[in-house]
């Protein structure tokens, strides 16, 4: 199938951009790398007024380390997430799931501005920033303002921006010393979406510090707070691991469709959790999958 | 000329002849560059588009559908409703019979499956005919739904008395049989899922109609246009020179076609119609869905004393399509008593249809897995019970076999896969968090043999033309007929030109039945073996010949050159000789028919039925196909996601032609056994009947990251009986046994006996 007609600028300016975003209302879709926009086009599921382009706005892309925050702009390509050393040393969380986004077709055109604002709740990028207590940059008509990852993703293709809002960067805070992640996801067939996947991050050895994400699980990208806590209360235990995946009941939501049940998705959560506790704490599990799994 | 009368080969380049030549396709290197023009891409001037209409009910009747929206749509030029009366006529069916209760009606007011047809709207850009499309206003009168065989009100279905097979006292002996072994096993709806959707341009130019359609039988499919409009069987062209992929599912015109070719006649303006990758899952069947009942007694030894299948398979309330569940079942292990039955389910759906190995696919499915639960009962090896069992001839037939390699394909195969180092018990091998699962399972594929025709020419530039309307649908037909000529004709393979897929050109058979290629490669070969005994009769006698005077009694072509036998005389180029007698070519027509067929009407059922074909036990010996799969699976003990890691098969195809294109048909079929094992369901609304996964985004196909290295190999003998070169069919029986093969490794692996496919995590955690 064809795209409904639509307009389209290619705008040089994040002002040129506001301006078109502020003509069109919510009849404007903002064009990134258009790996998840141009096939809803063609299957006729969106038909906005207007496209207004980004690609051009030089500003919008890179990668930066200033005072212990990696920035990356808006329209930074997966690919370049990929290739990129600061983010192999200061995110290595992200450099990891990145590989595990559609095929190097898709990387090479989707950005990271565009899958987070896009917020597919079975993409890999929104469960990292989760767990990164990343923070999410938009410019508005009055200005810049700051959402906090934990309060961007708010339902199904669902965030926090306006309509008359554009993302334009991510600010993370750089790895320290001793900080560990796991990142795992599952599908029935190769370079799917996933069906479950799990991004976990602590910023030093101990539990104290987990963040635990999921993705693919209900209609949002969530945080797993309750596992979190029982860690935190009974560390990288066994008794610890046992408590979490119990917490998970509440934490999450999962939802049922042709791909897996609700129930086998809370199952698929809990051996998740199992085996990223075990890339995160090898040394409380003593190394042997037995005792934590 | 037979099997006898040519050099023993091998199947392999040692042979020296073009036949069983390591060759590429002929057509590749087109079809890599895009320039193999498929159905759609003809360029016809003056095109109008259709798009069809499926309903959104599963049952129940078209109320009224107002156009006016639609017709007042920029661009629209023809909407075919069911208030159209299309003026068809019934087609004959392949068992030729051909229905006199009244019209051909492609566009019914009663709904008898979600996705039917019911209106058909034709704009001059797709565009347009896709946005006219929305704006019809369909009021249905819904009616209750039965939407699957296992639906609560799908009932048991009627019996299918004539595939009831029985010898021997089977419940009788299953009941005193110290081990038995019983469980019902299921496979879902499958789909063809072919890479080139369905459609077709019409184009009439007064009363005479050219169709570019994907055809894998355009003989068969211009008869039933013709007989739709009325016409004499000559004033329709079915054109359909490259094929994405058919796998069954294009031997047979379907109502879109119809409807499609009538509005192009309204409107006097050549239509396309491109059926939706959608619509590809309702505008024709794929595989039914089927369960079966299966009980195997055996001794204490694992030594088998009956077997009782009890089936079922789903059809439509329309049509009538028998997914055969018990067509393996008795040929793969000697048994003393035997029952099968099957029944028959009406539901709401398009009439399924042929899948790659109909009924064997499914039939495998059971008996091979229950064999291996057989194995698991009684302590015996899964190599080991089959040896045990080994049918030394057709346990139903009680014919000999014709060849049946089993026990080599079983024997190299375990070689080549090291089964001998399996542990026995589930759950025995790991690899961290993988349990590591080995399986076992056979195939087979009946030999069907029937009647074609050629024409060869022999070219005054000294190449050489094979003509056929037989299609090639990615199986090599190109390929090996070129290679068939070469080596009778003595003409390079580089200098053989192939033309086929045209109802125009000389009879052919379906491309189904794994049988074109020993039929067509038995016409070519009689065909140039005539033109090549013409030349020499020419060169032998005609006064310019530089032969005549020789004294030679006969000549020798090789290398395009031809020369006498003591190699004493000239040599000369065919093109020369041509030359020097005077001939622009060496044209010669020919066909297999036997006597009685040789009548017009005789040829006209021959190409365009089914009546005409011979099946594996027609003759003295029973003919078939074989393979055996091992296989490994690796599977995440907690997460129950399954990889096939490695495969090795061994296959009994009799002579291969052209070994590298026969291994390519063996592992396509083996990867759509891995899509069959673990992948591919059609899912339906049990609401509306709806396929909704009806894309190849939500039906899952293994993508090349899904599949493992796969060894193949030949144990296969020439079989004079199967067909004229030595061959057996090679395209289908690779998917029949990966499924249960695949199964049998799961268990292994985890010991949890799956028995419905296909096998997803949620069966395993």
């Amino acid at each position: 199938m064809k795209a409904p007609d639509f307009d389209y600028v290619r705008v040089r300016s994040l002002d040129e951009a506001l301006a078109a975003l502020a003509a069109h209302g919510e009849g404007a879709r903002i064009l990134a790398g258009g790996q998840s926009l141009v096939p809803a086009l063609n299957l006729r599921l969106l038909a906005p007024e207007i496209l207004v382009d980004i690609g051009g706005i030089a500003d919008l892309s890179g990668i930066a380390l200033a005072d212990g925050t990696i920035r990356i702009g808006a329209m930074t390509r997966h690919a370049d997430l990929e290739r990129s050393p600061e983010i192999a040393r200061h995110v290595p969380l992200l450099a990891r799931a990145v590989r595990e986004i559609g095929h190097p077709a898709i990387r090479n055109r989707g950005t990271i501005g565009g899958s987070l604002a896009h917020a597919d709740p079975a993409s890999e990028l929104p469960a990292c920033v989760l767990a990164l207590e990343a923070r999410i940059v938009a410019r508005g008509p009055s200005g810049e303002r700051t959402i906090a990852a934990s309060d961007f993703f708010r339902g199904l293709y669902e965030t926090a921006l306006g309509p008359d809002e554009i993302l334009v960067r991510i600010e993370i805070p750089a790895a320290a010393a001793g900080e560990r992640f796991a990142f795992h996801e599952l599908a029935r067939r190769h370079g799917d979406y996933a069906m479950a996947g799990i991004a976990a991050l602590a910023r030093d050895t101990g539990a104290a510090t987990l963040r635990i994400a999921y993705f693919g699980i209900g209609s949002r990208p969530m945080l797993a707070a309750g596992a979190a806590a029982a860690l935190r209360d009974h560390g990288a235990s066994e008794a610890g691991a046992a408590a979490a995946v119990r917490a998970l009941g509440a934490d999450l939501e999962p939802q049922s469709d042709l791909q897996a049940s609700a129930a086998l998705r809370m199952h698929l959560a809990g051996v998740l959790l199992r085996r990223a506790l075990k890339d995160l704490f090898p040394d409380a599990a003593g190394g042997r999958e037995e005792e934590i799994a | 000329m037979t099997l006898l009368d040519t050099p023993r080969k091998h199947g392999d380049a040692s042979d020296g002849g073009a036949i069983g030549a390591r060759l590429s396709r002929l057509d590749g290197k087109l079809k890599i560059t895009g320039a193999a023009t498929y159905a759609l891409e003809q360029p016809v001037d003056g095109l109008a588009y259709a798009v069809l209409v499926p309903a959104t009910i599963g049952a129940g009747r078209v109320a009224r559908i107002d156009v006016a929206a639609a017709k007042a749509a920029p661009g629209v030029r023809l909407i075919l409703t069911p208030d159209d009366d299309l003026g068809l006529q019934p087609a004959t069916d392949w068992n030729n019979v051909r229905a006199s209760d009244g019209p051909y009606v492609p566009l019914p007011r009663d709904i008898a499956y979600n996705g039917q047809p019911v209106a058909l709207v034709v704009a001059d850009s797709l565009e347009q005919a896709t946005e006219a499309a929305r704006r019809l206003a369909i009021a249905y009168e819904e009616g209750p739904v039965t939407p699957g065989l296992d639906s609560p009100n799908a009932g048991e279905g009627s019996p299918l008395d004539q595939l009831s097979v029985a010898w021997g006292d089977a419940e009788a002996a299953l009941a005193a049989a110290p081990v038995r072994v019983e469980a019902e096993y299921h496979t879902p709806r499958e789909y063809h899922a072919a890479m080139e959707p369905h459609g077709l341009i019409a184009r009439w130019e007064g009363d005479r109609l050219t169709v570019w359609e994907p055809s894998q039988w355009t003989h068969s499919m211009a008869r039933s246009y013709a007989e739709w409009f009325g016409l004499p069987p000559e004033n329709v062209r079915l054109v359909s020179p490259f094929v994405g992929g058919g796998f069954g599912s294009k031997g047979f015109s379907y109502g879109f076609g119809a409807i499609a070719a009538a509005a192009a006649r309204r409107l006097g303006r050549p239509v396309k119609l491109a059926v939706t990758r959608p619509q590809n899952f309702a505008a024709y069947g794929g595989r039914a869905a089927t369960r079966q009942s299966l009980a195997l007694g055996a001794t204490e030894d694992g030594v088998l004393q009956a077997i009782v299948l009890r089936g079922a398979s789903e059809t439509s309330t329309v049509g009538t399509w028998v997914e055969q569940v018990g067509a393996a079942t008795p040929l793969m292990y000697a048994v003393p008593n035997f029952s099968a039955r099957q029944r028959l389910v009406a539901v709401n759906t398009v009439t399924p249809g042929a899948l790659r190995a109909p009924g064997k696919t499914p039939s495998a499915f059971a008996i091979e897995s229950a064999i291996d639960e057989l194995a698991c009962a009684v302590g015996a090896d899964p190599l080991e019970i089959r040896l045990r069992n080994y049918a030394e001839e057709d346990p139903q037939a009680r014919k000999p076999w014709s060849t049946r390699r089993m026990r080599e394909a079983l024997a190299e195969g375990a070689e080549a896969f090291g089964w001998a180092r399996r542990s026995r018990e589930p759950r025995s091998m790991r690899d961290g968090h993988q349990l590591i699962g080995w399986g076992l399972a056979t195939g087979t594929f009946p030999v069907i043999r029937n009647y074609g025709e050629a024409l060869v020419r022999i070219l005054a530039d000294g190449s050489a033309e094979v003509v056929t309307g037989a299609t090639d649908i990615g199986q090599g037909t190109y390929t090996i007929l070129a290679q068939t000529a070469a080596e009778a004709l003595g003409i390079p393979f580089e200098r053989i030109d192939v033309r086929l897929g045209d109802s125009a050109l000389p009879g052919a058979p379906v491309a189904g039945g794994s049988k074109l290629a020993g039929v067509m490669t038995g016409a070519v070969q009689k065909a140039a073996i005539a033109a090549r005994d013409e030349l020499i009769a020419l060169a032998l006698n005609d006064p310019n010949s530089p032969f005549r005077d020789t004294g030679a009694n006969t000549l020798i072509l090789a290398d395009g050159r031809i020369s006498a036998p003591r190699g004493d005389g000239p040599v000369v180029s065919v093109g020369e000789l041509l030359g020097r007698i005077g001939r622009e070519r060496i044209e010669v027509r020919r066909d297999t028919l036997p006597d009685h067929l040789q009548t017009p009407e005789g040829r006209f059922r021959a190409w365009t039925t089914m009546t005409t074909v011979q099946g594996p036990t027609a003759g003295d010996y029973s003919m078939h196909s074989w393979c055996a799969h091992f296989v490994e699976v690796r599977v995440d003990e907690d997460f129950g996601t399954i990889r096939v890691a490695r495969m090795v098969s061994a296959f009994d195809c009799g002579r291969l032609y052209n070994p590298k294109l026969a291994e390519s048909q063996w592992k396509g079929g083996i990867i759509m056994g891995i899509g069959m094992a673990l992948l591919e369901e059609g899912l339906v609304d049990s609401r509306n009947g709806r396929v909704i996964n009806n894309n190849l985004g939500d039906y899952l196909l293994p993508t090349n990251a899904d599949v493992p290295d796969i060894r193949v190999i030949d144990v296969g003998i020439p079989d004079p009986h199967a067909s004229a070169l030595g061959g057996k069919g090679v395209g289908e029986v690779g998917i029949v046994g990966v499924a249960p093969a695949i199964a049998n490794a799961v268990f292994h692996a985890t010991g949890r006996r799956v028995r419905r496919l296909p096998i997803t995590l949620d069966a395993l955690v």
